[in-house]
């Protein structure tokens, strides 16, 4: 009890308003905290999971475009028109690969074999379309689903923020659709279902709103992308990706955050026909909504004696070291400052005895 | 109260149930109905108290009647017609007797657009007339032809059926056809044409080869072999030319890889190459049964909208083919 009464309890905005000046009290009453935190405690480090939906398209504009019972392919625009036998490109979205001879005929005309039960049947779906994209336009579209996991960090300055982030996507790629011809066209399937990317983004911000508990920040983030073994890199060219986002975070406390943030991302990328002749450009924007948590790493230690029960902010005398120095009372997730009935735990078991209140706890 | 929101759950529930098994059993949905409607009550305006309908909807009413006619069930069957949407005055094509000979189709081997006529077909004899009322998702649906034939039209055929055969006595008939072109052309005839006699290739309605110019001697192609060849292809009823390929654009396929009709394979399986010939190929071994679009001018329509083989266009239905064929050395 004695060591207790050395306890100097102090309010550290209590403080700075009770001596009316920017005095550091931290100097003025040599009060210690450790340097490193308090300079790791101006980063936030942000941890984030959710949805994408990526949003595939591209165009084939300056290709022919052959579709036949078990491929399409695409073939640069060299001639005029399309020679009876031909080869082209299979895989345009990720690893475009070169097809043997193909044939660019009418398989249900004259002189092909007769076809048994001829009134609609199903193979006459699945008989050799050719289509001049200069002629008449034709893109594909599709919407694949992904679950990204985003690691960051930034540094506060007033409302900015400044920062960058490692992220990693898992993506469930589905079927493109035609955006023209769809009676005759079947949808674009790529040659396999799932893929990855990993970015690399630095990321700029600015809290522009707060509502209660809640603050409403603006972050723009730009960066690279690195694709999964699926696509063939050596054909591909990517630039820089651009993703604009609003995250909606709730200050549990000044050290930890629950936020969730919806943004879109602007990326696309090039890939070249393995003999250098043509390329084609996909657009791959997406739309996340993830959701995570922030925190701050406290610039001061809980207090290290368990008979204090002090639930602010304050200055103790070390035990170890016989300094003074500032410790929290409360976990990082809860107010450290909290008033009167802040804080109080909100038991399950109270739930159904209050049911009737207006807030039954 | 709880216990009633329950039961309403219930209540939703198993009409939604009942709803979605009527919609998925097969049972007539709305637009059928009124269809339906729609045909009865035609009927009844122009009396006709003698209409049948049958499972699929159709309605069936006999003009003429033949006792003891051949059924026409999966028989070869020669018509004439005259199809017109329910109700209108005008009809959309009128085919008798004035246009020629009858149009040929088999009936049962799904080679026939619309398909409710095929359908219907089989309530006749030979030697009947029949009136056939449509509904249109039996008949052309959503197809359209300019303003004769609108989106989902009921239609009504008037079928006089004048002959049935079986397949096997078209067999027969073609064989002779081929025989009497054979005879009527002095293809056989050394003086006329030196390098050889006429060959019958194949066991049914064989196909008929006779080479007009010598090839490479002994250099005959060889099974999946790219070959290139031109040709002229004519019908040999009337002799009108179906289609060709020229110098300037060979047709090339691997040889006897099922690729081509029977009766081509076969017939340059005998060939060299640089050689000129002549191959008369019976329906057997090309188009068979084809496929009849009805009315004919429909044709192009079905084949745009993937209804019918594109060959429906150039060859009906058991018409014997006379290829020229020329198989190019070396592609």
């Amino acid at each position: 009890m004695y060591r207790y009464s050395t306890i100097v309890v102090l309010l550290v905005v209590g403080h700075a308003q009770l001596f009316g000046q920017n005095m550091d009290i931290y100097e003025r009453y040599n009060i210690y905290r450790s340097p490193i935190l308090v300079f790791l405690n101006q980063f936030s480090i942000t941890l984030s999971s959710g949805y994408g939906a990526t949003n595939y398209n591209h165009d084939l504009s300056g290709f022919y475009f052959y579709q036949d019972a078990s491929r399409q392919v695409i073939v640069p625009k060299n001639e005029e028109s399309l020679p009876v036998r031909f080869a082209g490109f299979t895989d345009w979205l990720n690893a475009p690969t070169l097809t043997d001879t193909l044939v660019n005929d009418n398989f249900f005309d004259v002189p092909y074999r007769f076809l048994p039960n001829p009134v609609f049947n199903d193979t006459l779906r699945q008989q050799v379309f050719l289509l001049d994209t200069d002629t008449a336009a034709l893109s594909f579209s599709g919407v694949s689903h992904s679950i990204p996991v985003n690691l960051s960090i930034h540094y506060n300055y007033k409302e900015f923020r400044f920062g960058g982030g490692i992220g990693w996507e898992r993506q469930y790629v589905r079927p493109l659709n035609p955006q023209s011809f769809e009676e005759q066209i079947r949808p674009y399937q790529p040659n396999f279902s799932k893929t990855s990317f990993t970015r690399w983004y630095g990321l700029v911000g600015y809290k522009f709103y707060d509502y209660y508990d809640f603050s409403f920040v603006g972050e723009l983030e730009v960066g690279r992308a690195t694709f999964g073994r699926q696509f063939n890199n050596e054909l591909l060219t990517r630039g820089v990706y651009a993703r604009l986002g609003i995250s909606i975070e709730q200050n549990w406390s000044e050290y930890f955050r629950l936020l969730i943030k919806p943004s879109y991302e602007f990326k696309n990328y090039t890939i070249a026909m393995p003999e250098g002749m043509a390329s084609v450009k996909h657009n791959q924007n997406t739309f996340f909504l993830q959701f995570g948590i922030s925190i701050n790493i406290p610039e001061i230690p809980r207090t290290p004696m368990k008979s204090d029960h002090v639930q602010l902010k304050h200055v103790i005398t070390d035990p170890a070291t016989g300094r003074l120095v500032e410790v929290r009372g409360q976990p990082i997730w809860k107010k450290q400052n909290p008033k009167v009935g802040e804080n109080h735990r909100k038991l399950w078991r109270y739930k159904n005895r209050n049911k009737r209140k207006l807030n039954p706890y | 109260m709880q216990q009633v929101i329950a039961a309403s759950w219930v209540l939703i529930l198993g009409s939604l149930l009942f709803s979605s098994s009527c919609s998925d059993g097969g049972v007539e949905g709305p637009a059928d109905a009124a269809q339906d409607s729609t045909i009865t009550s035609e009927l009844m305006s122009v009396g006709n108290d003698s209409a049948s309908r049958d499972d699929n909807g159709i309605y069936t009413y006999p003009i003429v009647i033949n006792p003891g006619g051949r059924p026409s069930s999966n028989g070869v069957l020669s018509i004439y017609y005259t199809v017109r949407v329910l109700g209108s005055s005008s009809p959309i094509d009128v085919y008798d007797r004035n246009d020629g000979d009858p149009l040929v189709m088999r009936q049962g081997a799904n080679a026939i657009y619309p398909v409710g006529l095929d359908l219907a077909l089989p309530v006749m004899n030979e030697g009947d007339t029949y009136g056939f009322i449509i509904p249109s998702h039996l008949a052309y649906d959503t197809l359209e032809f300019s303003t004769l034939i609108p989106s989902n039209s009921i239609i009504e055929f008037e079928v006089e059926l004048v002959q049935v055969r079986a397949e096997s006595e078209v067999v027969s008939e073609e064989a002779t056809a081929i025989n009497n072109y054979i005879d009527d052309a002095l293809l056989d005839s050394l003086d006329l044409n030196p390098l050889d006699s006429v060959e019958l290739i194949g066991q049914t309605g064989a196909v008929a080869y006779k080479r007009l110019a010598a090839g490479q001697a002994g250099l005959t192609p060889q099974q999946g072999q790219l070959v290139g060849i031109t040709y002229v292809g004519r019908l040999l009823e009337d002799s009108s030319v179906f289609d060709n390929r020229f110098a300037n654009q060979p047709f090339q396929f691997p040889f006897n890889s099922n690729t081509v009709i029977n009766g081509l394979d076969l017939g340059i399986g005998q060939m060299e190459f640089g050689e000129e010939a002549l191959l008369i190929i019976p329906s057997f071994f090309a188009y068979r049964e084809s496929a009849v679009v009805v009315p004919g001018f429909l044709v192009d329509e079905a084949i745009t909208g993937l209804i019918v083989p594109d060959y429906a266009a150039r060859v009906g239905a058991y018409q014997t083919l006379i290829f020229e064929v020329e198989l190019l050395n070396g592609i």
